[in-house]
């Protein structure tokens, strides 16, 4: 199909281009860059984590602020950060993810918008928070594990994320 | 007053954290752990080597994307303001602070190299010239950064965020792209 013969009404909006490129293989890739009429523009557009979302209770927790910096991670492409950088991990997303979704409503009430987010070099997801009496909650998703540190215990280390479950457990005993 | 690159680091020398954007949330004023190097390896710039605007050229080279919307920002500090970040937590009591010059990046990358090779006979070191060693290996230019200097000691999670809640509280966090 001639690009320049592709009706105006035919065309993907920008909305479709990102929902479709979830399933996104090369013939996909060929198909919308003959509908929108550049290749280099439908290439520009597909992040390479295009699928990775947030979840509700996430969301809610950092705000429309956090939910850009969330954004802007997963554009982030390998040699971010002085050439050291991954891409954002999926699995790393899915625990943190998996964190959230397990946090008490009343808790998340608490949170909102006050959770701040970071990504480190291997592709991890930090978060911090602070408590009413303004001690640091700190915890970090990996690909294989999650680390952590709570200001109000002293603790720091390490968790298995099969171990997620407890670990939300202890969190919000902690945070009350 | 200006230092040469490997002078001591006295403990009231300020030098320059680089910090990307998505290690500080500057809406609520908080930093990553990642600034810190568990390992002792937290890169940073002395500000009495080399000036701000020469520091901020050389970082900007250093990076792999157009980098000034994302190297966004530089953290001032000093020894005394690390010690003092610990005063009185009894579970850091025993720390120790130190900061050494690493002015030769050849020297870091290619061990073959001693530091007093790098040190007393390298002509470039001094003169932020483009080492030959390096230019042959890489294809990458290496920028020298002759203010380099490390934070060898290793910070754990719970250190750096003692150390970034104290650095926030002091207000020593700057915009780079306003320079």
């Amino acid at each position: 199909m001639a690009t320049t013969d592709t009706p105006a009404q035919l065309r993907p909006k920008y909305s479709e281009v990102r929902i479709a490129s979830t399933n996104y293989n090369g013939q996909l890739i060929e198909k919308l860059n003959a509908l929108v009429g550049s290749n280099q523009r439908v290439a520009e557009r597909i992040p390479s984590n295009a699928d990775l979302r947030l979840h509700s209770n996430a969301k809610i927790m950092l705000g429309v602020d956090g939910q850009k910096r969330f954004n802007s991670f997963c554009d982030e492409k390998a040699g971010w950060n002085f050439g050291e950088g991954e891409p954002l991990s999926t699995t790393a997303t899915n625990h943190f993810n998996l964190f959230c979704s397990l946090v008490e409503e009343s808790l998340v009430e608490t949170l909102q918008t006050k959770v701040s987010l970071f990504m480190g070099n291997e592709g991890s997801l930090e978060i911090s928070w602070r408590n009413g009496a303004s001690q640091l909650f700190n915890i970090e998703f990996f690909d294989d594990r999650i680390e952590y540190y709570f200001e109000v215990s002293g603790a720091e280390g390490t968790i298995n994320p099969n171990e997620i479950r407890a670990f939300v457990r202890e969190t919000m005993k902690l945070h009350a | 007053m200006i230092k040469a690159p490997h002078s001591e680091i006295t403990n009231d020398e300020k030098v320059g954290r680089a910090i990307h954007k998505n290690s500080y949330d500057s809406e609520k004023k908080e930093f990553s752990y990642h600034i810190w190097d568990k390992k002792g390896n937290t890169s940073v710039s002395r500000l009495q080597v080399l000036s701000l605007q020469e520091i901020r050229e050389i970082w900007i080279q250093m990076l792999h994307e157009p980098p000034v919307k994302d190297l966004a920002f530089i953290l001032l500090f000093s020894k005394d303001d690390l010690q003092a970040a610990i005063h009185g937590n009894a579970e850091y009591r025993s720390v120790q602070f130190d900061l050494v010059p690493d002015p030769c990046c050849v020297q870091d990358h290619y061990k073959k190299f001693s530091k007093e090779e790098c040190t007393n006979t390298c002509p470039y070191n001094t003169q932020q010239l483009h080492c030959p060693v390096a230019s042959g290996i890489s294809s990458h230019p290496c920028v020298r950064n002759y203010a380099h200097a490390l934070v060898v000691t290793k910070i754990s999670r719970g250190l750096a965020n003692t150390l970034n809640r104290y650095l926030a509280s002091k207000e020593n966090i700057h915009s780079l792209s306003e320079g």
